[in-house]
């Protein structure tokens, strides 16, 4: 071969060899380049598509990996966009769970019973308010119809209240009656919505209140209140026909004096002094029933009276008395023939009811009565006297009407012992309730304040009477004749003045003549005049010493309560008999406090 | 109140199909980017080869862009444009 064909052939293998690389090249080139493409989801080239020098002239490596860039760029701010998305997510997450979490908390501690219901009237949601008023558990309520957990006799107006709000036709005010666990019914009262979605009531939203403990308290007062204003019509009236009396009985008393040894003139006398008596009973009942009833309180142990008076009250009875008395009971204020009063009435009326015999409990305990309690009276400490009977029990349309004055179902009641009870506690601070099931029997709860004191002993005999000089001063001459009369008998020197301006004047002239009083009886009210009130106070700045006794027959006045705060020595309530003004009198002078308590 | 003035680039790919069309708009978005992204310019791709329409879409919109297509007569025109206002690039 010559060396041009040798160089020829030789150029032909290596061009041939350069085009081979060259292919490999662009082969190369076109695959990476595909697999961008497909990384940025492009569909790859053929060679078919794209002529390899056309191809070279697109710069495709270049051109792809500029774009592959831009596609991460992109991928990236995505990416730093939606962290802060979840990001802002979370936090708003949080904060929604807060709110919630805020929100179920009011609702679950609400003091208010609150309840969802749906449209069908199941329960769908309560409160813990409601669990605990009713001391039930959610799952006694959830899933059941309002209906079928309302006391009985109240389903009805329950459906109706129910569908008057679904219907949109009531919003507000609702009345709820509840059957506790125990079967007890708990009244709650408030307001019942209804959720509405496209005009659709979805479900009722109820917020309650017990308001069982107002409602019994609401309806204590009331009595009470009613019971106040009966109480001042018959205090005026008894407090007129009380001083009558004080002067027909006293002429009675004088008349006696006057008439010994003529044994057919004393016999009338005491039978009329009986019916005096009798209806000055009457009028202290009125009047104790009344404001005049105040009571003359002493720190007093309870437990003798009870027995004392239950024991005397059954004598003769086929009804047996049990005692649960508390061991260490307080001693309470009260005015112990006032409370045994009480007792007595009571224990008579349950001994009535009990013909047939039977047993009547009596219970005494210390308590505290607070704030939310049902028994309205104040806040503190107090004994209960629980009296209890099985007999023939009140009726329900009875019960509320016990305490009324001149109710009564017995042929030969008054009507007053139950009212007169019920005066009584009022004016010791305290309060009586009543509970019965009619054929089961009947319970009477007293409530009497604990004392703060301890109990006093009792007083000293009265000192030898001497022959003394009285004052008496009341507007009613009838009064002052009587006293007169009685201070005569019982041997003192008595005189008389209509008020408290002739008292002073006369008590002043005595001293200076050298015969001074040695006790002044003054009444606590001169109409249009100075009355005992006034009088005492000027007749201690003439004399510290003197002996003051206030006589009032309508002790509503706090001075016939405590006579020794506004300076008196003494308490007589009129109408009084010659004995207890001879008592009092006594022992004013021999220094200690007399009261004859109404 | 003054609107904007977006400046239109226009790219005529009509006769061309892909990946070739792919190519070219690839590369006139790649030398546009920082006018495209700001909003300061926009660019109108204008082809005639059915298949390059979402090819070319899906390439703009993976590297950040709005893509919007009408179709005239004859043709697709693509509006590629910044995508700030819908909350990307």
């Amino acid at each position: 071969m010559t060396p041009l064909v040798e160089e020829t052939e030789r150029l032909r293998r290596e061009n041939l060899r350069l085009a081979e690389e060259r292919a490999a090249f662009i082969r190369y080139i076109r695959e990476k380049v595909n697999e961008l493409l497909v990384m940025m989801r492009c569909p790859a080239m053929n060679a078919d598509a794209l002529g390899d020098m056309e191809l070279i002239g697109y710069d495709p490596i270049g051109t792809v990996a500029a774009s592959f860039s831009q596609v991460l760029d992109n991928l990236k701010e995505t990416n730093d966009r939606l962290m802060q998305e979840v990001s802002e997510r979370a936090l708003a997450e949080t904060a929604l769970k807060e709110s919630e979490d805020r929100l179920r908390d009011f609702i679950e501690n609400a003091v208010e019973m609150i309840l969802s219901v749906a449209p069908d009237g199941r329960i769908e949601y309560v409160n813990r308010s409601v669990l605990s008023t009713l001391s039930l558990a959610t799952g006694d309520l959830i899933g059941r119809s309002l209906c079928s957990v309302v006391a009985p006799g109240s389903e009805k107006g329950c459906r109706k209240a129910i569908r008057q709000v679904m219907d949109g036709r009531k919003t507000g005010r609702i009345e709820v009656e509840f059957a506790d666990k125990r079967g007890y019914r708990i009244l709650a009262e408030g307001n019942a919505t209804g959720r509405f979605v496209d005009d659709r009531c979805v479900s009722i939203r109820m917020i309650l209140q017990d308001v069982t403990a107002r409602k019994k308290y609401e309806e204590e007062l009331q009595k009470a209140e009613k019971l106040e204003s009966i109480g001042v019509l018959a205090g005026g009236i008894a407090h007129d026909f009380n001083n009558l009396l004080t002067g027909i009985l006293g002429n009675i008393s004088v008349a006696r004096v006057r008439t010994p040894g003529e044994a057919d003139v004393q016999q009338n006398l005491s039978k009329a002094e009986e019916a005096c008596l009798r209806a000055r009973d009457l009028t202290q009942q009125l009047l104790i029933f009344s404001k005049g009833g105040a009571p003359v309180r002493k720190a007093t142990s309870i437990a003798g009276i009870l027995r004392e008076s239950v024991e005397f009250s059954l004598r003769g009875s086929n009804v047996r008395a049990e005692f649960h008395l508390q061991d260490d009971l307080p001693p309470v204020d009260i005015d112990e023939g006032q409370i045994s009063q009480v007792l007595d009435n009571l224990v008579i009326n349950a001994d009535q009811a009990m013909p047939n015999g039977g047993i009547l409990r009596i219970e005494a305990r210390a308590t505290e009565v607070g704030q939310g309690d049902t028994v309205p009276i104040r806040a503190g400490r107090y004994v209960c006297v629980a009296v209890s009977d099985t007999g023939i029990g009140i009726s329900k349309e009875a019960l509320p009407r016990v305490f009324d004055p001149f109710y009564t179902t017995k042929e030969k009641g008054s009507g007053l012992g139950l009212t007169t009870a019920y005066s009584i506690l009022r004016h010791h601070e305290g309060v009586i309730t009543v509970d019965s099931t009619l054929g089961k029997g009947t319970v009477f709860h007293l409530y009497l304040p604990v004392s703060k004191r301890a109990v006093a002993g009792r007083m000293k005999p009265a000192a030898e009477t001497e022959q003394r000089r009285v004052l008496v001063m009341d507007d009613e001459p009838m009064v002052r004749e009587v006293a007169v009369e009685f201070l005569g008998c019982l041997g003192y020197e008595g005189e008389a003045v209509e008020s408290g301006e002739a008292a002073l004047a006369a008590y002043r002239s005595a001293r200076e003549s050298g015969r001074p009083y040695s006790a002044v009886i003054m009444d606590l009210t001169i109409p249009g005049g100075m009355g005992g009130k006034e009088a005492v106070l000027r007749l201690r700045d003439l004399d510290p010493g003197v002996r003051a006794i206030v006589s009032s027959g309508y002790s509503n006045d706090p001075v016939m309560a405590d006579p020794g705060k506004f300076g008196f020595r003494g308490v007589i309530a009129k109408p009084y008999r010659i004995r207890e003004l001879g008592e009092v009198i006594d022992q004013v002078l021999s220094g200690g406090d007399g009261a004859v308590p109404a | 109140m003054t609107t904007p003035t977006v400046r239109m680039e226009e790219l005529d790919l009509r006769g061309q199909v892909c990946p070739a069309a792919l190519m070219r708009a690839l590369k006139k978005m790649n030398d546009l980017q920082g006018e495209l992204v700001s909003g300061a310019a926009a660019l109108r791709v204008l082809t005639d080869n059915r298949d390059s329409v979402p090819t070319i879409s899906e390439a703009a919109r993976n590297m950040g862009y709005a893509v919007a297509v009408d179709r005239e007569e004859a043709h697709y025109v693509l509006l590629v444009g910044s995508a700030a206002d819908r909350g990307g690039r």
